[in-house]
């Protein structure tokens, strides 16, 4: 979806124009956003020179809505509207809740069957997590602009390594929602190991253990030669500083001999004491947390770093197991690992680093700032996707996806088709055929994850092959094709092969919004904010028009030898076609013409990349990949 | 879809994996969707269609039992056609021994021999290797496709010690 790409149209890149791009880490607890200046990534404060927002937002009883510190100050006293670690219900139902969770806030579910995308009720209505996460990314998106001075081109955003389809599609749409062109969704992980291997000139196997705020995740890269390649990831999307808070914060009412269930307000009092208390015993040993009730109540308690590691050491210990299997499925000994590198502000308690220590036999790095790394590796991704970096500077990642794809079979049993950590961009097909004789329908289920049984695994989607001719049972050959992009998210098709029928969708429709539901928020947006929906589409078509023109242009020029003589012609009279009508007003014309050129180019671009595959296969000289026995 | 071909070299079993290592990372940094960006819809597809290609030639080629079957496809031969499942009867009765003792190593959340179990059947992997490359080389495709049989077995046996190792750790 173009709707979005508000940058003006460059048809010809000056060397000296850089595109305005950043990363943004979209934390449970905090965000930040970056950029590139001057080949140094670096993360953009705000007026008051803080670097990392608050995850927070509040919905005000005058209309208002305040982000970050502003909001969370209101968590005390306005507990329901002030809507924190939002990130822990991205792509969840109302069915996926932790009672804890659930405690927080007023949930509701449009379908009402608790299936669905959830909403959280506050005084401006029931809003999703992916309209609260806009939200977030809205206000780093505006500080950009102002600290960068001018409209972004486009935003590499973060996610768990561990975030399913699910996760990542509402990732996408509050992305969208917030009018970013998102150029990619990055792993934390790998963003945090290009930051960390770019700057350190770092070779060899790396084992990235991060632990953020809500989310624990563990990749294991080799970083050759600029090349970043994960072998394995594994995580817990439910794990993370939050959760230490929580125990001490239990610890405390237990202690305490509280019984009654405490209010929303009293409940937020307690989770920021414990969580200041935390944060002292990463340098002291010993921490008071301290709650003031309220009408002259209070409470305190002394608890020592011991008391602190014992209680927690559970919490640590989960994430060992994720790190041991990530090292199995990467098949990589403890030993064989270069160094450890940590991310996420709960990496600093020093519980964390010692289990570290003891797996692998030397003290993990942890010379960046974990807090910053993954933004920071979003800005350099995000630098050369939008086409700054020099030719020959440019680095490559090859990730993985987390958890298996999968389709639902006879008896509730899961066929899996892809296989967690493949590598993406990825595509395999199945073949399936019909039970019943004359059967002309098709149901496919569409779920993610490891367990056998179609119950303990993800629901992604549903959706019908209609109109398979009536054959008798078992002569129907139906392939299902699942495709897994760049950016880690599903898109399926079915085809039966003996009629061509044929069905596609990209899976979505059991969460995240509709591509419908997206554009009518926005035009909504728009029309509050009095721009014209018109304009804004043909200034679209024409940014898409110009920059195919500019880009197809270089190509023909590079590799003019590649298209004969009335090929060349054909396409440069379809180039001044579209050129001529991009000076006109129909958009709708531009779009259509854009595509048809984009069609006729299809040879070409296929003729390009083979010569492209030619080259990488003749530009080093290895003797031979045979093994000599 | 030769997997051998997409890498630029002859089909055989006996592959240096780093060489093979080195040559992925050279093509998916030749066709890799992040290099076309900037590029036309269609060169974003074509780099698409070639990553997805280069991705699935290396997941076929760099482990030994997919490159074996992927052999004996370019031959014409499926090894796991369900047509013709017959194997020898002693490899048969080895394979309930090892399922007997997988069993009694979960049954007793005995990880070390669980590992124990792990290495022999990566060198009994290893070594059948070598005889189907003879096989091979020797074109008695009948022996190799036996072989590779055996071979895709072991494999099993080793991802379900797997499984009960990772099970066992949590």
């Amino acid at each position: 979806m173009a709707l979005l790409q508000i940058s003006e149209p460059n048809e010809s890149p000056e060397p000296h124009t850089r595109r305005l791009a950043v990363g943004i880490d979209l934390g449970t607890t905090s965000s930040l956003v970056a950029t590139l200046r001057n080949a140094v990534p670096e993360c953009l404060p705000d007026a008051d020179g803080r670097s990392m927002l608050p995850s927070a937002v509040r919905y005000g009883e005058d209309g208002a809505i305040d982000v970050g510190a502003a909001a969370l100050a209101r968590r005390g006293d306005d507990a329901l509207n002030t809507i924190t670690s939002v990130k822990r219900f991205m792509g969840r139902s109302v069915a996926d809740l932790r009672s804890d969770a659930a405690a927080r806030y007023q949930f509701s579910t449009p379908t009402g069957d608790g299936k669905g995308q959830l909403k959280i009720t506050t005084r401006q209505g029931a809003m999703s997590p992916v309209e609260i996460s806009a939200e977030i990314l809205r206000s780093l998106k505006d500080r950009a602009e102002q600290s960068l001075g001018g409209p972004l081109y486009g935003a590499v955003i973060t996610v768990p390594a561990y975030f399913d389809d699910a996760q990542r599609q509402a990732t996408k749409d509050a992305a969208k929602l917030a009018g970013l062109n998102v150029l990619r969704l990055l792993n934390e992980p790998t963003a945090a190991a290009v930051a960390y291997g770019l700057d350190k000139q770092a070779e060899g196997t790396f084992l990235i253990y991060d632990l953020g705020g809500g989310t624990f995740d563990v990749s294991i890269l080799r970083l050759s030669r600029g090349v970043f390649e994960v072998l394995a990831t594994a995580g817990d999307t439910h794990l993370g500083g939050d959760d230490f808070d929580a125990a001490l914060a239990k610890h405390a009412f237990d202690t305490w001999g509280l019984t009654r269930a405490l209010s929303p307000t009293g409940q937020a009092n307690l989770h920021a004491a414990a969580r200041s208390a935390k944060e002292q015993l990463t340098t002291m040993d010993t921490a008071t947390i301290k709650v003031n009730w309220g009408c002259g109540f209070d409470s305190s308690l002394d608890v020592s770093r011991e008391q602190f590691t014992a209680l927690t050491q559970p919490l640590v210990d989960r994430t060992l197991t994720a790190v041991k299997r990530a090292l199995r499925d990467a098949r990589v000994k403890p030993d064989e690992i270069d160094g450890v590198v940590l991310v996420g502000g709960a990496t600093r308690m020093p519980h964390v680093r010692s289990a570290l220590l003891a797996h692998f036999g030397k003290p993990p790095l942890a010379d960046m700032n974990p807090d910053e790394v993954v933004a920071l590796g979003a800005a350099i991704q995000a630098d050369q996707l939008a086409g700054n970096s020099k030719t020959g500077d440019e680095h490559l990642l090859l990730d993985v996806i987390p958890l298996s794809l999968g389709l639902e079979t006879m008896g509730g049993l899961v066929e899996k088709i892809i296989p967690r950590n493949s590598t993406i961009p990825v595509a395999k097909a199945q073949e399936f055929t019909t039970f019943k004789d004359g059967q002309t329908a098709m149901a496919l289920h569409v779920v993610q994850g490891e367990r056998e049984l179609v119950a303990d695994c993800r629901s992604l989607a549903r959706f019908e092959l209609r109109g398979i001719p009536p054959m008798v049972a078992g002569a129907a050959r139906i392939r299902v094709t699942f495709q897994v992009d760049a950016d880690g998210l599903l898109s399926v098709s079915a085809t039966e092969t003996t009629s061509d029928v044929r069905a596609d969708i990209v899976v979505k429709p059991s969460y995240g919004l509709g591509d419908g539901e997206i554009a009518s928020m926005l035009q909504s947006a728009f029309a509050a904010a009095g721009s014209d929906m018109q304009a804004r589409a043909l200034a679209e078509a024409r940014v898409d028009a110009t920059a195919l023109i500019a880009a197809l242009g270089n190509a023909v020029e590079a590799d003019r030898a590649l298209l004969s003589d009335s090929e060349h012609a054909a396409l440069a009279s379809q180039i001044a076609h579209l050129r001529q009508l991009t000076e006109g007003g129909d958009h709708r014309a531009i779009v259509r013409a854009t595509e048809a050129l984009n069609v006729a180019s299809t040879e070409f671009a296929g003729r390009r990349m083979d010569r492209a595959v030619r080259e990488a296969l003749a530009g080093r000289t290895i003797d031979s990949i045979e093994k000599i026995v | 879809m030769n997997s051998f071909a997409t890498f630029g070299i002859e089909p055989t079993f006996a592959l240096d994996l780093n060489a093979l290592a080195v040559r992925y990372r050279d093509l998916q940094s030749a066709v890799h969707p992040d290099r076309f960006a900037n590029a036309t819809d269609a060169e974003q597809r074509a780099a698409m269609a070639r990553a997805v290609e280069v991705n699935d030639a290396y997941y076929t080629l760099k482990d030994p039992v997919r490159r074996a079957m992927h052999l004996l496809t370019l031959q014409g031969i499926d090894a796991l056609a369900a047509s013709d499942t017959s194997m020898p009867v002693d490899f048969l009765m080895e394979q309930v021994e090892w399922r007997e003792a997988l069993a009694d190593a979960r049954l007793k959340e005995d990880t070390d021999r669980l590992e124990e179990l792990a290495a022999e059947i990566t060198s009994i992997l290893r070594s059948l290797g070598d005889t189907f490359d003879a096989a091979w080389r020797g074109e008695h495709l009948t022996v190799a496709t036996t072989l590779a049989r055996k071979m895709r077995f072991m494999q099993k046996l080793a991802e379900e010690v797997d499984s009960a190792l990772s099970d066992l750790e949590q």
